[in-house]
């Protein structure tokens, strides 16, 4: 029994490493007495990268296995337990860079952020309801702490509490759906789950199943801060600390996709949902969805100044675009109730390509919208007059980010919108594929609007000063990797092509 | 040869010197030399500039001279496996449909470096300014030599951005409105054109990008859209004639056709001139290439449906653009009109699928190049001199500057169609080949052509001629370098105006091709 117990530890080895290294953090937080935290950060990003060594290592192993009975460890959790390392590797490295960090007692931050990370590692790898809703919880209320955590900053606080009020009652209403679901499936497996829905969606309890799925859907958009139910999304980015929005926008919603495509392969398609006269349905829900929440967040993003509000509501248009693909998998189903679509490309294929773009881009836009408020102070669009000039290598690595951004090509961007425009045409969904068309549109001119003000614009003020020192250089050469690999990916993307392929069942 | 009469028989394979490749490779390399050239070197920098558009310059000479045009098939064809999950390749090559434009590109590009010499006294400087000019060829002869659809789509959204920091950085006063209403209008065109792109690719069995193979599909009828839900019937039209109107959304913007052309004037005017020569000499050529390649090509039935729209699109152009560069008072702005007229000729002679039309078409793209590239060239000059472009500004300038009056007056006579020059050719044959199908869109056309007669001799009457203002007494006339980049020009427009088959014959044979399937 025990000797069973290590074995199966060794498939969760990179959770493993992840508690040590919050333990780590929150020690060394105590020894060090709250003095030089860089030393955590940097124990941290260690500890990161050995979480990414280990990711990689069962990555190679290959095989699905399941651990305890409840974590499943497959080709997919592991896909987006290496979105979600990465992810977290940059913005540690961030957060060791980050100005307003460089202060006493600062290294909970990292222990926070590593307990988050460590909810999303479990959230992608489990197949058991309950343990779905405790590893959900803890990512939920990490992030709200994280994004209090410039406590003497009235912004923060205003951020963490929203965050907690929407979250807590999204919470409620998806807890509520799971309840009901149990209650009439009388199991916590997903699967089985699934095999009730499929058995009785047409019975009696039709109602109530479809009731429960859309609370459920209900809490997973919030985790995705899709329309309507984005509220948190703009205040919450704004006000948290650079690094934890970075972490928000691009692990978080990760793990939010990830969940979704799980619960949707786990209960439609291995529980052989006979869904043919109901996917048509739900597609056009989620493809009605996702058209209003790209438009809403890309008209919104318009007038905004504040570069995290700004990203904040670009990452909601996002979302929007991350949907249509979910929508394109509801109208595949619909066809011959399995997933490849007739392309021999799956739709969920476009999604998690989508979600790597989206990791590798955002990263780098919050990269250098952090670098400029580490070297100049400045955050705000106005603000940026004439930056460019001064440092021309980060904005011109911005504009390779925008570019990406909004889905031009030699970038990675680029390649991910048309695999989610391949997917809903090839579904038949034109008017999808127009709305989201039209919508890069509109994106470029707010993301351009940055570069304007980078590049054409004079400086007002001559002469600020370069805070920060030769240090940022290393800042730099993070935001070199990020950018060539957004140009790299957009021109050869064959290699995430295989890898997500892989992951997928 | 097979029925459909595209061949993908590799001709002239150039004893494995990927020639095409090299004509945007090295570009790339010269931004990235630029790249490590320190920022304070501009002579350097602008020398590698020179060398870097040459060399391309060179090879389209090569090209040129080697061309072998009794042959239809797409030559120096270099095709490799590039992403083989999307089937999408690496594919290139030229026929008589790209030769001539590929050499104007080159050959306006070198010409920009020259023109734009003296670029590093302004704001940004010069290595800024070059890369993203190199970015710029590689973009434009991106689009000219791709026959994979995928990557004709990559050439032609990154020609956007050099483009838009070219404009913002280095424009005029209404720069900054200038360089975002292009990249904004561009980009509804383009996204229209992924959609049709996308779709087509999904219709085309087996799923492919291939442009060459698709013309096939298109010209054997399999393109339409039949095998779709509901017979490819969307909200009452055919699913390729859907198509078809996309694409040629994406390309008009680009051409620009009425009534999407209000971002030209503004581009225009407001972009430096290296950087106005060529969006009037191969950006708009661009959208007409396009057309031919794609719409034409792979749409022959599509095109037919649509063909007396696009005679009236062409008239309008015509007549509306001439009326409105009789109105303008800026020099530059005027070119600008008469280029949107210009443009016109361009439809309407297609529109007809007459052999003389669409040899006027052709030739009229090739000739407008010259010409509007050597006007933009002369508003520059005079511009870097008085520092303004007021046409009723000047006066008697004739007897200061002898040198640039007699480019000035190659140059407008070319446009505006003289006999003996190139100009009169293309129009004339446009006209001649639309008369037989639309007789009464030419003879209102024809009224363009008087317009444009008259308010160019204007211009040269109110800039040239009458007593000199004597705030210019001292205007130096047209230097070394000017001259240097003016003079091939002129001695095209000189040319082809007297020995036009020197093109015709290299064209002719793609262009019957492709009007074999549309008459």
């Amino acid at each position: 029994m025990l000797a069973e117990y290590l074995n199966d530890l060794h498939y969760i080895w990179p959770e493993v490493v992840l508690t040590v290294g919050i333990l780590l953090a929150l020690f060394s937080d105590l020894i060090l007495g709250g003095k030089d935290q860089k030393i955590t950060g940097i124990i941290s990003l260690l500890c990161t990268a050995l979480v990414l060594y280990f990711v990689l290592r069962l990555r190679a192993e290959g095989g699905s296995h399941d651990v305890f009975g409840i974590v499943v460890v497959d080709p997919f959790a592991l896909l987006f337990k290496l979105i979600a390392g990465i992810g977290l590797l940059v913005v540690v490295f961030y957060a060791v860079f980050f100005r307003e960090f460089d202060r006493d007692g600062i290294g909970e931050f990292y222990a926070m952020i590593l307990s988050s990370t460590l909810g999303i590692f479990f959230l992608v790898s489990t197949d058991n309801l309950l343990f779905l809703f405790l590893a959900l919880e803890m990512l939920s209320i990490t992030s709200y702490v994280l994004a209090g955590f410039l406590k003497g900053q009235q912004r923060s606080s205003e951020a963490a509490l929203k965050y907690v009020v929407y979250g807590a009652l999204s919470s409620g209403v998806m807890v509520f759906g799971f309840s009901i679901l149990f209650g009439m499936a009388g199991s916590l497996n997903l699967s089985e789950m699934g095999a009730f829905v499929a058995a009785h969606i047409g019975g009696e309890f039709g109602a109530a199943i479809t009731v429960s799925l859309v609370m459920i859907l209900v809490g997973f958009c919030f985790k995705i801060a899709a329309f309507p139910f984005h509220f948190w999304c703009p205040d919450v980015y704004e006000g948290a600390p650079t690094p934890v929005t970075t972490f928000l926008a691009v692990c978080s919603k990760t793990a939010g996709f990830g969940l979704i495509l799980r619960f949707m392969n786990d209960v439609f398609i291995s529980g052989g949902m006979p869904v043919a006269e109901w996917g048509g349905e739900v597609a056009l829900l989620l493809g009605v969805m996702a058209a209003a929440t790209m438009t809403y967040g890309n008209i919104t993003a318009i007038k905004q100044d504040n570069l995290k509000r700004l990203l904040a509501y670009s990452s909601i248009a996002h979302a929007g675009y991350l949907l249509m693909g979910v929508a394109a998998f509801f109208a595949a189903i619909k066809g011959d109730g399995r997933y490849a679509s007739t392309t021999g490309m799956g739709t969920v294929d476009a999604v998690v390509f989508y979600l790597i773009a989206y990791l590798l881009m955002n990263l780098g836009a919050f990269g250098v919208v952090m670098y400029l408020a580490n070297r100049y102070g400045r955050e705000t669009v106005e603000d940026y007059r004439g930056l460019g000039w001064k440092a021309p290598y980060a904005c011109s690595f911005m504009v390779i980010f925008l570019l990406s951004l909004t889905g031009l090509p030699p970038t990675v961007g680029f390649i991910g919108k048309m695999k989610l425009f391949v997917a809903v045409i090839d579904q038949g969904m034109y008017w999808l594929a127009l709305v989201a068309a039209l919508n890069s549109v509109v994106a470029l001119f707010y993301y351009f609007r940055i570069a304007k003000y980078l590049f054409f614009k004079d400086a007002v003020t001559e002469g600020i000063e370069a805070r920060g020192g030769r240090i940022q250089g290393l800042f730099v050469c993070m935001l070199c990797v990020l950018g060539l690999a957004t140009l790299y990916y957009g021109i050869y993307w064959g290699p995430i092509d295989e890898a997500v392929r892989a992951a997928l069942p | 040869m097979d029925p459909t009469g595209i061949s993908q028989v590799a001709v002239g394979t150039g004893d494995g010197i990927p020639f095409l490749t090299l004509l945007f490779l090295v570009p790339v390399l010269g931004m990235l030399v630029t790249l490590f050239i320190p920022k304070d070197k501009n002579e350097v920098i602008k020398t590698v500039a020179a060398i870097a558009t040459g060399i391309p310059l060179l090879i389209a000479c090569y090209l040129w001279i080697n061309f072998d045009y009794s042959n239809t098939a797409m030559h120096w064809v270099e095709k490799v496996s590039w992403i083989k999950s999307f089937n999408i390749e690496y594919h290139v090559g030229i026929d008589g449909l790209s030769i001539p434009l590929v050499f104007l590109t080159c050959l306006l590009l070198f010409i920009a470096v020259f023109s734009s010499w003296n670029i590093d006294k302004l704001k940004g400087g010069a290595k800024g300014y070059f890369m993203l000019l190199l970015l710029l060829e590689v973009g434009i002869v991106g689009v000219f030599i791709s026959l994979d659809f995928f990557l004709f789509y990559v050439f032609w959204e990154i020609m956007l951005l050099p483009m838009y920091f070219l404009i913002g950085i280095w424009g005029g006063p209404r720069r900054e409105y200038a360089a975002i209403k292009f990249f904004l209008y561009t980009l509804v065109g383009s996204v229209l054109m992924l959609v049709a792109m996308i779709a087509l690719y999904l219709t085309a069995e087996p799923h492919t990008f291939n442009i060459l193979t698709l013309t096939e599909l298109g010209r054997n009828g399999q393109l339409s859209g039949d095998n779709l839900v509901n017979g490819g019937l969307l909200l009452g039209m055919q699913f390729s004639k859907w198509i078809w109107m996309f694409f040629f959304i994406g390309f008009a913007i680009k051409v620009p056709v009425f009534p999407f052309h209000t971002w030209l004037p503004d581009a225009h005017v407001e972009a430096p001139t290296a950087i106005s020569v060529i969006l009037a000499g191969i950006l708009l050529k661009l959208g007409a290439y396009g057309i031919f390649r794609i719409n034409f090509g792979i749409f022959p039935e599509a095109t037919r449906y649509f063909a007396d729209f696009l005679a009236v699109l062409g008239m309008i152009n015509i007549v509306y653009g001439a009326l409105v560069a009789m109105a303008q008072t800026d020099f530059k702005k005027l070119v600008a009109y008469s280029s949107v007229s210009h443009m016109g000729y361009v439809l309407l002679g297609a529109a007809a699928f007459t052999d003389a039309g669409m040899i006027g078409a052709n030739l009229q793209l090739f000739n407008h190049g010259t010409s509007s590239a050597m006007l933009f060239l002369l508003v520059g000059v005079i511009y870097d001199r008085a520092h303004h472009r007021d046409i009723n500004g000047f006066g008697g300038l004739a007897s200061r500057m002898p040198r640039y009056m007699g480019f000035a007056i190659v140059g407008i006579f070319a446009s505006l169609g003289l006999p003996g020059l190139a100009g009169f050719v293309s129009e004339a044959l446009c006209l001649l080949g639309a008369w037989e199908v639309y007789p009464l869109l030419t003879v209102i056309s024809l009224s363009g052509l008087i317009v444009t007669a008259a308010f160019f001799l204007w211009t040269i009457q109110r800039i040239f001629l009458g007593p000199l203002n004597e705030k210019y007494k001292d205007m130096p006339d047209a230097d070394g370098r000017e001259i240097f980049c003016l003079v091939p020009l002129a001695f095209l427009c000189v040319l082809l105006g007297v020995f036009p088959y020197l093109l015709i014959d290299w064209m002719w044979p793609s262009l019957q091709n492709l009007l074999s399937f549309l008459q």
